[in-house]
């Protein structure tokens, strides 16, 4: 009983603490770091260090790993995110990166186009796409 | 006005919800934001009580719309609620048309803030045609937003003039400079606001008011945690000389604005600033107004929650004072502001102005106001 607690409460730690996995295609050969990764999902940036074009893909925001990308690639809580946006998407100077609903999906669409960026929590499944970073 | 103009903005919201459609390469999205926001003057002090058509002490919440608390009126809905829907329209990965409509409780009408051709002539230059807003302070083109930002309403001591938007064209350039990204904008054009009510604030005879040849820049510069943006403008104003007559005054007024605005986010920490001045020359009567206005805020951010002082000063300086007499005032307020959720906000707003103008303007008064902004 006292083993099942300890691990319950090592996986609960490990579950609030798993990293983001920053996912692209497999034939993706550029390297990113974390200012080139929050440029392209600030709208600042829209193409890869090899000049070709990048597309970011978010996640919707009740999904969780949503606040915490937020918090660690942007530094920002997803309402101040949003915000962010606001003041950009109601001047016309820009337009968030497109949402999906689930870490699957992006895997799913970034495995199939070489365009694409995503991220998927370090505990998702990531076969069929490349990681490109990995923030803790 | 008017529960009822509040009922029909809020079923044109609830139809509007996020819609987005692709076909072939055209595509388009719809958005939108909005404010409830109720306040009243809670107590004030003024030389003469009736100021042109208002009871005062009262307090300008919007000069380019003419939202003002009154003395003695209770709870207001109408002075700042409104809603704003947006229309973009992708022809294909260049070529776009940007459009935003307002419906605001203050008056009965829609008005049409956004509705411009933006054609991308490269990676750094984008060309842009039709009606915008005048980028002129740091928050002019998104005052609307109220979820944007993290004041109740942006302080008028700075915001406050005649026109907000212009028809005309615009080029932007984009770029990135190591770790600094930078945003340079020149636009000229025009705007006519009929009946104004900036000059309602003013005079008790309604007028047209007229900014012609705008000429602009501004420069946004961005790295981390720093923004700096430097705006310079010129146009030349002139009103209607009614009810003498529909034309307008000639020779007309040459305005020119400078301004920097200085901002620092630490993530929990952040310190906003801004320092404007606007002069007007008006050579026919060898009048010339200089108006300095200046703004610091700073702001702390406890998980959902954001408190926030602001102090901001507008000071006209008059050379005639027969001809002009300068309008003066201090604006200090406390913001808390609370999100819910990652897309709505609500804030809660107490203003202290100190009215220390050479005439018989609004008063000191101290106003509470309460608001719920949105975006969709």
């Amino acid at each position: 009983m006292k083993l099942i607690l300890i691990l319950t409460s090592l996986w609960l730690t490990a579950a609030a603490q798993a990293g983001i996995l920053i996912v692209a295609h497999p034939a993706n050969s550029n390297t990113i770091n974390a200012e080139d990764l929050k440029r392209l999902y600030t709208g600042k940036a829209s193409s890869f260090a090899s000049g070709d074009t990048a597309v970011p893909l978010n996640l919707t925001d009740d999904n969780t790993v949503r606040a915490q990308f937020d918090q660690k690639a942007l530094g920002r809580s997803s309402s101040q995110v949003k915000a962010y946006w606001s003041k950009l998407v109601f001047t016309g100077k820009g337009t968030p990166p497109k949402e999906v609903g689930s870490e699957a999906e992006i895997v799913k669409l970034v495995s199939s186009n070489p365009n694409l960026l995503g991220y998927v929590s370090s505990t998702a499944d990531t076969s069929g796409v490349k990681v490109l970073l990995s923030l803790d | 006005m008017n529960q009822h103009a509040i009922a029909v903005m809020f079923s044109v919201s609830m139809l509007l919800y996020p819609v987005s459609r692709a076909q072939g390469e055209l595509n388009y999205s719809v958005n939108g934001f909005g404010t409830v926001a109720v306040g009243k003057v809670v107590s004030g002090d003024v030389n003469n009580a009736d100021y042109v058509r208002y009871k005062c002490p009262c307090f300008i919440t919007d000069y380019n719309n003419g939202g003002i608390y009154e003395d003695d009126e209770g709870w207001r809905f109408d002075q700042e609620s409104r809603l704003g829907v947006q229309l973009n329209v992708n022809f294909n990965d260049k070529f776009s048309f940007v459009t935003q409509v307002m419906a605001r409780a203050v008056d009965s009408e829609l008005s049409l803030e956004w509705a411009y051709l933006s054609y991308q002539l490269s990676d750094k230059f984008t060309l842009q045609a039709g009606r915008k807003r005048i980028p002129l302070y740091f928050y002019s083109e998104f005052q609307d937003v109220g979820f944007a930002y993290n004041w109740l309403r942006p302080p008028q001591t700075l915001y406050g003039w005649e026109a907000s938007n212009y028809n005309g064209a615009n080029i932007r350039y984009n770029d990135n400079l190591g770790e600094w990204s930078l945003t340079a904008n020149l636009y000229a054009g025009k705007e006519t606001v009929d009946d104004a009510p900036y000059n309602d604030l003013y005079d008790v005879v309604s007028q047209d008011s007229k900014w012609d040849k705008i000429r602009g820049v501004d420069i946004e510069l961005n790295r981390d945690w720093f923004t700096a943006r430097l705006i310079y403008m010129t146009s030349e104003n002139s009103t209607t000389e009614r009810p003498d007559s529909n034309a307008f005054y000639s020779p007309p007024t040459d305005q020119t604005v400078i301004g920097l605005s200085l901002n620092a986010d630490f993530g929990d920490w952040f310190i906003l600033s801004e320092m404007n001045v606007n002069k007007r020359e008006d050579k026919a009567d060898d009048l010339t107004i200089r108006s300095p206005a200046t703004m610091l805020a700073v702001g702390y951010r406890i998980g959902s929650w954001t408190p926030f002082v602001s102090w901001s000063r507008f000071w006209d300086k008059s050379n005639n004072l027969n001809l002009y007499e300068p309008e003066r005032f201090t604006d200090a307020s406390f913001t808390l502001r609370y999100d819910l959720g990652a897309s709505s906000a609500i804030k809660a707003q107490v203003n202290r102005l100190q009215d220390k103008s050479l005439y018989d303007f609004v008063g000191d008064t101290t106003v509470f106001a309460m608001s719920y902004d949105f975006i969709f």
